[in-house]
């Protein structure tokens, strides 16, 4: 678990650490929008730097999030290949059989690989610097305007954080069932296929059935302490747009804008 | 002034052939701590439940502080009423230590800037103030009693109910807890009602009423209760270590007083005894 970073909140206190979590929500759609946009050399400069710049602004070192991207090595890798092998058209260097090495080819498996990358990392950015509970206030907040529509936000809104709060319980709780069962004999990770998916099946069963007894001593608990409906609540927590909320804002629609701009104008 | 009153209650959980809650009734005073005891089994939860309206009674009044409990007063009742559950984990509801606090507060639809002052000053209560924006997965389950604990402050409750809230502590956590309760009944007034097998617990009650196979079999002041010695065992309560002390000197001839001694008392009697030979 320690070497999968994807998703890991890493505390701190930097300007991105700092911004509301709405305007990180909306600044990293937006970002992943436009990198679809971005086709040629420059365009692709400008939302590199605009990256490097973010990472450098949450003050976690850049290692970190190379780190990050290692699960995803081979994924990459294939669909690089993929790419290269299948991309037809342009200058032909070299082929044998069906297996074509083109210009479009290795043109397109670059577009392709600067995509993925520059996808992940903001998205690593976001994930690294905003507390779960963070993004779940920022995904009710985005989600608010719903409501004139009858979808339950509210509703929504706290199973999210329900979930994230018994995350680590849920974890805590996995690892105490792996070890209770191993102490029994149970062997995980060992033996075929059929095997391993059988040695799952004491895990599950009872976590499932904890899960359940929990979701009821939790429902009591909230009855009893006066939660009756999603609506009529006020809320302890509050999002607060800063200047640097409007300055992140200012800087992002310039380079995007300008990313756009290029674009359509060359 | 009878705080909460139980007139003939009956429950029979639906697919049972016995009823859960049979012919109980009961007066607990404003300002009193009333500790209800039995083994395992002798749903002293379901009378948690029933209390709170979260299950309703086949029959019987619940009458909470001149207010008789039915389907359109149990929100109102539920105001009145703080209370503190067993497991530390399955109710902590909000996402940090402050949250979970305001959870209560934010049900009744207080404005933000009294939730703040509140929730500082409930955790100051419970000494867990440095904790305030900590997740609950790095306390311990004393700490998340004790939260549960601000959480009823929080909202100025009438009543307190612990159902079994120390069972899952270890014992210098259960210690913590109960200190805090103690001080916090004379603070604010609160009538404590808990549910619970442990012998401190019930030993800091004023009455113990001692619930068997759904009635009430026994009522006393703790004295009354521990001078059973043996008996209490099989009303699901451990002895006091005073009444163990007592049984094993009996055991070796020695002429102990049959009244409920506690530790302090015991000690006094002792010095006196040994100073007479």
């Amino acid at each position: 678990m320690d070497k999968f970073m994807f998703g890991r909140f890493i505390p701190g206190n930097s300007w991105v650490h700092r911004m509301d979590p709405r305007a990180k929500l909306v600044l990293c759609f937006l970002y992943i929008a436009v990198v679809f946009f971005a086709n040629d050399f420059w365009t692709y400069l400008v939302m590199t730097l605009l990256l490097l710049v973010s990472v450098f602004a949450t003050k976690i070192p850049l290692g970190v999030f190379i780190r990050g991207l290692m699960p995803l090595f081979w994924l990459m890798i294939f669909t690089v290949l993929i790419q290269v092998f299948f991309g037809v058209g342009g200058h032909v260097y070299w082929h044998w059989g069906w297996l074509v090495l083109s210009q479009n080819g290795i043109n397109s498996a670059g577009l392709i690989l600067m995509r993925f990358v520059l996808i992940i990392l903001i998205s690593t950015i976001l994930t690294f610097a905003t507390q779960p509970l963070e993004i779940a206030d920022g995904i009710e907040s985005l989600l608010s305007p719903l409501r004139k529509l009858h979808f339950p936000v509210a509703t929504l809104a706290l199973m999210l954080s329900l979930a994230l709060r018994f995350v680590p319980t849920l974890m805590d709780e996995a690892e105490k069932i792996m070890n209770a069962q191993r102490s029994r004999g149970v062997d995980f990770g060992e033996g075929g296929l059929r095997q391993r998916i059988k040695t799952i099946v004491p895990i599950l069963i009872p976590l499932f059935v904890n899960a359940f007894n929990r979701a009821i001593d939790i429902s009591t608990a909230m009855e009893a302490r006066g939660y009756q409906d999603g609506e009529n609540r006020t809320k302890y927590r509050q999002l607060k747009w800063q200047r640097i909320d409007t300055i992140s804002f200012a800087v992002y629609a310039v380079c995007l804008g300008g990313v756009i701009a290029l674009r359509y104008l060359s | 002034m009878a705080i909460i009153q139980v007139q003939n209650l009956n429950y029979q959980y639906p697919n049972t052939d016995s009823k859960a809650i049979n012919d109980v009734s009961f007066e607990i005073q404003e300002g009193d701590w009333v500790a209800i005891v039995g083994h395992n089994g002798s749903d002293k939860s379901t009378l948690a439940k029933l209390l709170i309206g979260l299950m309703s009674a086949d029959s019987g009044d619940i009458i909470i502080d001149g207010q008789k409990l039915t389907s359109e007063s149990v929100w109102q009742i539920r105001e009145k009423i703080g209370m503190v559950f067993q497991n530390p984990d399955n109710q902590f509801v909000g996402a940090t230590v402050a949250d979970d606090v305001a959870f209560g507060m934010e049900n009744r639809q207080v404005d933000r800037a009294t939730m703040e002052a509140r929730v500082d000053e409930a955790l100051k209560q419970v000494d867990m103030s440095a904790y305030k924006d900590r997740e609950p997965a790095n306390l311990s389950g004393g700490q998340k009693q004790r939260v549960a604990l601000a959480g009823v402050i929080a909202v100025a409750p009438k009543i307190l109910i612990m159902d079994e809230a120390n069972s899952m502590l270890d014992p210098r956590g259960r210690q913590e807890i109960l200190e805090t309760i103690k001080r916090l009944k004379d603070d604010l007034q609160l009538t404590v009602l808990s549910i619970t097998h442990d012998i401190d617990e019930a030993a800091n009650a004023d009455r113990i009423l001692v619930i068997d196979d759904g009635r009430f079999v026994d009522e006393a002041d703790p004295s009354g209760i521990f001078s059973h010695g043996e008996q209490l065992i099989e009303m699901g309560l451990d002895v006091p270590f005073s009444e163990k002390l007592k049984q094993a000197l009996a055991k070796r001839n020695v002429a102990v007083p049959q009244t409920y001694f506690n530790e302090g008392s015991l000690v006094d009697w002792l010095q006196t005894s040994r100073l007479n030979k």
